[in-house]
């Protein structure tokens, strides 16, 4: 059963558009002009009760209008959206009873009262029974390790304490589904760590689906089964970590360390089409070649032929690279399928 | 009944937020009252030489005085800036992702606030009222309620206008001339700055239609006594209609807000 579907979902803004200057400032003042911005369009997605989906895209790629549009903030400007059965626009109230989010820059929580009042606060919001209150309470404060939090203001808090806080709260009411947009923007290595842990526990022993943006791509890989990559407000890959690897990435590497000076010019002169020195040392050498095309083994042979390798250690493609690929536009999607 | 309590849950809330800063609370309350004395002694400077001027002597004035610095004092800053902040900030995004009525959540917390900063002022203004050695409360309970009941109209009156002129936030996305303009008109046509009865005819017959007198000029008007009780019924029953009229209009304008714009900050 799918708990998130959209068809040919769209969303478009009008910005003002001013001319530079104080002088195109005040002719907007009285002659505003407007322009169409298309953030998302045409997407189309499937996600499953139980599933964890990273949502990347570079800044602007319309990630989070998309997760705004399925929270009921934003109201699309085309297609079908359904979360839960329910439309997240027109039904929010309901739909927001079924989903938790987390927004990484804001909060939940009452700057001026102590966290455990605003806990209570959405207990009330989201009429959760209290059974089910006491249990997920001191359930998030084991998991969170927020027992000396509850009793501070949330203005006392640090980031990262404030950010295990908000994720005790979107999850409070028992949602199907939980949000996060960049949960873990601006967070030491350790509070990332948990808060990763805590995200795959709940998704394994509570079955709730979890759909994240991120551009750590660390709670990418460690969170997620499933990545979407989202680019100038279009779909581009929706699949699996590795199945973006086995299709996208054209190439590999080798590194090597020979025991004598490499002679640099006659080496490149030695690498055929397809395979490219991209780093070169006294006694060092990186080459990068196209998996399609050649083997290993293949390019091992050539570099051998230039120089006298000791030893070698081959690079595999990572998620990291591939999607940083995509940022830059230098994918081309249908390459390599 | 749980409808209910979640909104009764963000009164407490505000409640606790408003006394949080002892310090702000207090000045905040202070800065209210120092404002209202340089009035006071301008109007005593008026009333000198003169005995009654627009149908009020200076003990009717002392007492429009005081009730007017207590309804101002219910909704002050804090409640006046939460709509267009959130909004201009983008953290209404927060908001609503909850099942909550926005409109009604607002209410909720102004009320709140407004206990908090309600309670010390109607103190405050007790003392001071004994201090000026001024004594005329209403005569009768029936006074006493029909003053209680002027204060809550007043107070959801101007909840009601301080929230919609924050909507207009969406649109303009600053909210400070937004409010000025707000105060400007509620406290020239609620009676705040000079008593409507002051008005020249065709100006008070204005003010006599507009919401804006329900929030300082009614309440004020009844404390004193100066509302003739034939009169009483029919006031109310205007200001219910004005509340009920903006009530909806908000929703209105909340409709539009949300199709239209979206939401700051990313």
């Amino acid at each position: 059963m799918n708990v998130i579907e959209t068809k040919g979902l769209c969303k478009s803004f009008r910005s003002p558009l001013k001319k530079p200057g104080v002088l195109g400032a005040v002719r907007h003042l009285f002659r505003p002009e407007h322009r169409e911005i298309v953030a998302v369009t045409e997407v189309d997605l499937a996600i499953a009760a139980g599933e964890s989906v990273a949502y990347v895209g570079p800044n602007g790629a319309g990630k989070s209008t998309t997760i705004k549009m399925l929270t009921g903030i934003l109201l699309p400007t085309g297609g079908e959206v359904r979360v839960n059965g329910l439309h997240p626009y027109h039904q929010r109230m309901r739909n927001s009873k079924n989903i938790g989010v987390v927004f990484g820059q804001r909060t939940q929580l009452w700057w001026d009262i102590p966290v455990i009042e605003s806990f209570t606060l959405l207990r009330d919001i989201y009429e959760v029974p209290e059974k089910t209150y006491a249990e997920n309470l001191a359930y998030f404060t084991g998991m969170l390790g927020l027992a000396e939090l509850l009793h501070q203001s949330a203005r006392r808090l640090s980031l990262g304490q404030r950010m295990r806080c908000d994720l005790a709260v979107a999850l409070m009411h028992n949602p199907a589904i939980v949000f996060l947009d960049e949960p873990t923007i601006g967070l030491d290595v350790a509070v990332k760590e948990r808060i990763r842990e805590f995200l795959k526990t709940v998704n394994r022993e509570r079955g709730v689906t979890i759909m994240l943006t991120s551009h750590d791509l660390g709670d990418i890989e460690d969170v997620c089964r499933r990545l979407i990559i989202i680019d100038a407000g279009r779909i581009i890959y929706d699949g699996s970590i590795q199945g973006l690897l086995d299709r996208y990435v054209k190439q590999r590497s080798i590194r090597i360390i020979a025991s004598a000076r490499i002679d640099q010019p006659s080496a490149a002169r030695a690498m055929p089409a397809g395979v490219e020195i991209v780093h070169a040392d006294e006694r060092e050498m990186t080459v990068e070649f196209d998996r399609f095309r050649y083997t290993a083994k293949d390019v091992l042979e050539i570099i051998m032929t230039a120089a006298e390798v000791v030893d070698f250690q081959l690079e595999e493609p990572d998620i990291e690279r591939v999607v940083k690929n995509v940022y830059e536009g230098r994918l081309e999607l249908e390459q390599g399928a | 009944m749980l409808t209910f309590q979640k909104y009764l849950r963000h009164v407490l809330c505000a409640i606790q937020e408003t006394t949080a800063y002892r310090a702000s609370y207090f000045i905040n309350i202070v800065s209210q009252f120092v404002s209202y004395i340089a009035i006071f002694f301008l109007w005593r400077a008026v009333y000198t030489g003169n005995s009654v001027i627009g149908g009020m002597d200076w003990n009717d004035m002392q007492g429009y005085l005081l009730i007017s610095l207590f309804t101002s004092a219910l909704i002050s800053g804090s409640s006046e800036f939460r709509v267009s902040r959130s909004i201009w900030t983008g953290n209404i995004a927060v908001e609503l992702v909850r099942p909550v009525d926005y409109q009604k959540a607002n209410f909720s917390i102004t009320v709140g606030n407004g206990i908090a900063e309600g309670v010390l002022v109607a103190a405050i203004g007790i003392l001071f009222a004994l201090l000026i050695g001024f004594a005329v409360p209403p005569a009768s309970p029936a006074a006493w309620l029909c003053f209680l009941l002027a204060v809550a109209f007043s107070f959801i009156t101007k909840f009601l206008i301080v929230y919609i002129f924050g909507l207009f936030t969406f649109w303009t996305t600053g909210g400070m001339g937004l409010s000025w303009l707000r105060r400007g008109l509620t406290d020239f046509f609620s009676g705040a700055i000079i008593p409507l009865s002051f008005f020249p005819g065709w100006l008070k017959a204005a003010a006599d239609v507009l919401p804006f007198r329900g929030i300082v000029s009614v309440p004020a008007t009844i404390f004193i006594g100066r509302l003739p009780p034939s009169q009483i019924l029919a006031t109310f029953a205007v200001e219910a209609a004005w509340i009920a009229a903006l009530w909806w209009l908000a929703r209105l304008i909340w409709h539009f807000a949300m199709r239209k714009v979206t939401i700051h900050g990313g």
